[in-house]
This record gives structure tokens, C-alpha cells and sequence, in this order.
């Protein structure tokens, strides 16, 4: 794996991912969806200089008042740093500032995804907004069973209809790759 | 069980319908080209080729249950099939169809007949095979929307004017070049020829009126069921389109992609190359606009 450092610090492309908060209200119309509170930043882990990028964003959450984390590690090597805060607005712009940290050390490639977690009332549940920050999308994942790898692909092209307007989606529906076992 | 390709073989009941009234079609205006060779007159030919699209209508439905293998089935053989369509016409107003079930594993359905009172519903038992009942329940509600909407009177009010579009041309063409054309060899060639190419033509404008109507059985329909969800659940079934969303995890597919050049989504890239639906996209997009603003 080849890590990149990139010199001049190209931050993310935060403004899609600011946009949830707008989108939000519109689900909670619509849906009656709730974030949860939990939300997170998946990150593929790597040697050396990386942990130190890992020491700067939890020392950012530490330092955040508003916010509570806890790291957790999967059987994939990914490293989630889940974050529990009472608004959303909260939740989007640290896990933008945790990214950016990332990318700042040149750990771009090395994102999956930032995952928002909403209880919808009026459908079956726990839905999830996942963003690419790659591609600087969303794509909405609803997961019936957490490890049963069945998805309700109908509530997800609801969401998808619902918020197309206002929050930059991910057309190819063949890119909507779920993550089972999101562990919030 | 069965294995279920239905992707490739999806056309095959259409193709069925298609090449029957297509055989039909061509007999009925070898029949006329050829009376009208002997020298049959204008009017009589009308009113032939009038009388042959009312009979097509009339016996629609026996046509196209013979040529599709449908056959109709009693509430004791298919008791959920029957509970669904019993339910939606109550709600729609309208009588009960007639109900058969083709024995085969493509996912389909279709519903004929001459009018409301002696139609029709047709699915295929791949069809209730993959759908769940609120899924079957959507297909369904189209199919009686077509009812509803008189669809199967429409498109032959369609083929009749349009064969009498065809009569008109076929007479302009004969008065152009004068009846000597008749005594020569190559005129019923070539007044074949170009009835073929009118029918054609007006193929082509009959099927863009039935894709309209599709639209519209599809926005009925999902009116009388209250989700149109439903229906593009379904349609995303029938399609193949469910199977494009991915069931694999992203982690194991990043993995994958940082040890291969080609990205590990070439099989999906193919299948888009070749099942091109637009229509159904398009359609399962207008139904989810249609729930969207439900909600």
C-alpha cells in the first residue's frame, strides 16, 4: 500500500456532507425518521504514521464538550470511531473534522465511510445514511436483520426519492454496498 | 426447486403474444392484398378488414390464454391468488375476472378480455414464486387498472384505424400507378411489401400508445393499492434490477478492489451492458416519485 501525503492540505468536500442536516428535516417529515445520536467514521487501519493521525482525532473528541466516542476495531481491520451526540449538526461537523484529519495525513484512500444512524416511525426501523468520501455521496442502507445480509431495498429507494433533491446521492444503485453489522 | 433464469428468457410469453398476432396479422393482409389482386372493392375490403379486428377482439381472450398456456384456475387451487384479487376489486369496483396461471417459472402477468365483465388475470406461477403477497398484490392492481381503463378495446380501436390508414395508402399507392400494375407479376409483390411496411409502422405507433398506458395502469394501479412502493418492488423483481443492489459487504469489497487492477464490479458492468430496461427504470422511478409524495 502506497500512502500519499499530500503537501497542500486538500480538505474534504464538506459541503455534501453538511447538507444531511437540511435532508434531515425532510426525513423527519416525511418519515418520521430520528437520528439516533450515533454516528461514525470508519477508517482502514495502517502502521506507523497512521496512529498518529488516530491520537489527533481522539484528542479532538476528547476536546469536544458535546460529544461522546468510543473506538471499536472490526474482524476486517477497520477501526470505527462512534461518536454519541444529541444533534446531528454535531454529529456531521466532527466527523468532518475527524476526516479531515485523516486526509491531512494523507490517509485519504484509507476512509470508507462516514454512517449516520436514524430510527424511522413510520417504516421498519433503523435505517442508515452512508457517505462516501470518495465519491462525496450518500446512499441510504436499511438493513432488516443486522448480519442476515437481507436489506429493504424498498425503504432505501423511498429515502432515496424522498431526499434526491436536496442531499448529493449516489445514482448507481449497483454502488450501494451495505455494511453489515454496523455496531450502533 | 427449479433454478430461476428469468432474466434471459423474460420475453418469452410477449414474444408468444407478439408472434401470434403478428402470423394473424400477416394472414389477415395476405388475405386482403389478395382479394383485393382479384379485384375486391375498396368498401367491402374496409369492412372485411373492420369485421377480421372485431373478431381478433372478440376472441382476444381465448387467443391469447391458447397462446400463452394460461389456464384458468378455481379459488380451491389458488386460494391466495383468488383472496388478492377478490380484495382489489371490491376496492376498485369492479367484477371479478377471471383468474389462470401459467406454468412457467418467467415472472409475468397480463390481464385481456373484451370488456369488464368478461376479463381475464393472468400470472405466471415464477411470478407469485418471487414476489411476496404485497408485492403480487401490486402487479396485480396494474393488471386490473388495464381492465379498468378498457386498454384491450383501446388498442383495437388503434389497429382498426390503423388498418384503415393502411387501406388508404394501398388504394393512393394503386391510384398513382393505375391498375395496368395489377396484370403484371410484381404488383401484389409489392402492394404486400408495403402493406407490410404501413403495418409496421403503425406497430410502432400502437406500441408507443400502449406504453403509455402502461404509465397510466401503473399510477392506477398504485392509486387503488395506496403504495406504489409495492409495484416498483415488484417491477425491480420481474427486472433484475433488485439483484443490481449489492448484497456484499463495502469492506470486502475494498479489499478486493486494492488486489485487483479491474475493479471487482466488472460483472456488474456487464449485466448493465446487456439488460438495458430503461422503460422499467423509468417506470419504478415514477412510482417511487409517487410514494415519495405520499409520505
Amino acid at each position: 500500500m502506497i500512502f500519499r501525503r499530500r503537501a497542500r492540505g486538500s480538505r474534504s468536500d464538506g459541503t455534501s456532507l453538511f447538507a444531511l442536516t437540511q435532508a434531515y428535516i425532510t426525513l423527519d417529515v416525511k418519515l418520521g425518521a430520528r437520528f439516533t445520536g450515533n454516528a461514525a467514521l470508519c477508517v482502514k487501519e495502517a502502521a506507523g504514521v497512521f496512529n498518529f493521525a488516530v491520537d489527533d482525532a481522539r484528542g479532538f473528541l476528547d476536546a469536544s464538550n458535546d460529544i461522546s466516542h468510543r473506538v471499536e476495531r472490526d474482524k476486517y481491520g477497520y477501526i470505527w470511531f462512534i461518536l454519541s451526540a444529541d444533534m446531528l449538526e454535531g454529529a456531521v461537523a466532527a466527523l468532518d473534522a475527524i476526516a479531515d484529519t485523516f486526509i491531512e495525513y494523507g490517509f485519504r484512500e484509507q476512509i470508507l465511510a462516514s454512517v449516520f444512524a436514524f430510527n424511522a416511525e413510520k417504516r421498519r426501523g433503523r435505517f442508515y445514511l452512508i457517505y462516501s468520501h470518495r465519491s462525496n455521496r450518500f446512499y441510504p442502507f436499511a438493513p432488516l436483520s443486522s448480519a442476515g445480509g437481507v436489506r429493504d431495498v424498498e425503504s432505501e429507494l423511498l429515502i432515496y426519492s424522498l431526499v434526491k433533491d436536496e442531499l448529493a446521492l449516489e445514482h448507481d444503485k449497483a454502488k450501494w454496498y451495505p455494511i453489515w453489522g454496523i455496531p450502533f | 426447486m427449479q433454478k430461476y433464469e428469468w432474466k434471459k428468457r423474460d420475453i418469452g410469453i410477449t414474444m408468444r403474444l407478439m408472434l401470434c398476432f403478428t402470423v394473424l396479422a400477416i394472414l389477415y393482409l395476405i388475405f386482403l392484398s389478395v382479394l383485393a389482386y382479384v379485384g375486391v372493392g375498396m368498401i367491402p375490403l374496409i369492412f372485411l378488414g373492420v369485421f377480421f379486428i372485431i373478431m381478433q377482439y372478440l376472441l382476444s381472450d381465448r387467443i391469447v390464454l391458447w397462446s400463452t398456456g394460461a389456464k384458468i384456475v378455481s379459488e380451491h387451487e389458488y386460494p391466495r391468488l383468488h383472496a388478492i384479487v377478490d380484495r382489489l376489486v371490491a376496492r376498485a369496483g369492479l367484477p371479478k375476472p377471471r383468474v389462470a396461471v401459467m406454468h412457467t417459472s418467467v415472472p409475468n402477468a397480463f390481464a385481456t378480455g373484451k370488456g369488464r365483465r368478461s376479463s381475464v388475470v393472468a400470472v405466471t406461477t415464477g411470478l407469485m414464486h418471487i414476489l411476496n403477497d404485497e408485492e403480487l398484490e401490486g402487479v396485480i392492481a396494474h393488471e386490473l387498472a388495464h381492465i379498468k381503463n378498457r386498454d384491450v378495446l383501446a388498442i383495437t380501436l388503434a389497429s382498426i384505424f390503423s388498418t384503415i390508414a393502411w387501406y388508404m395508402m394501398h388504394y393512393g399507392w394503386y391510384g398513382a400507378y393505375g391498375y395496368r400494375s395489377r396484370d403484371q407479376a410484381g404488383g401484389l409483390i409489392l402492394a404486400i411489401i408495403i402493406a407490410a411496411i404501413t403495418w409496421f409502422v403503425s406497430f410502432l405507433i400502437i406500441r408507443a400508445i400502449s406504453r403509455y398506458r402502461e404509465y397510466i395502469a401503473d399510477r392506477d394501479g398504485a392509486l387503488l393499492t395506496g403504495r406504489p412502493s409495492r409495484l416498483a418492488s415488484a417491477l425491480m423483481k420481474i427486472s433484475g434490477t433488485m439483484n443490481r443492489i449489492p448484497s456484499r459487504d463495502l469492506r470486502e469489497v475494498e479489499s478486493m478492489n486494492a488486489f485487483f487492477i479491474i475493479p471487482a464490479l466488472s460483472g456488474d458492468t456487464l449485466s448493465r451492458l446487456f439488460s438495458t430496461h430503461p422503460p422499467v427504470e423509468e417506470r419504478i422511478r415514477r412510482l417511487m416519485e409517487m410514494e415519495a409524495s405520499m409520505h
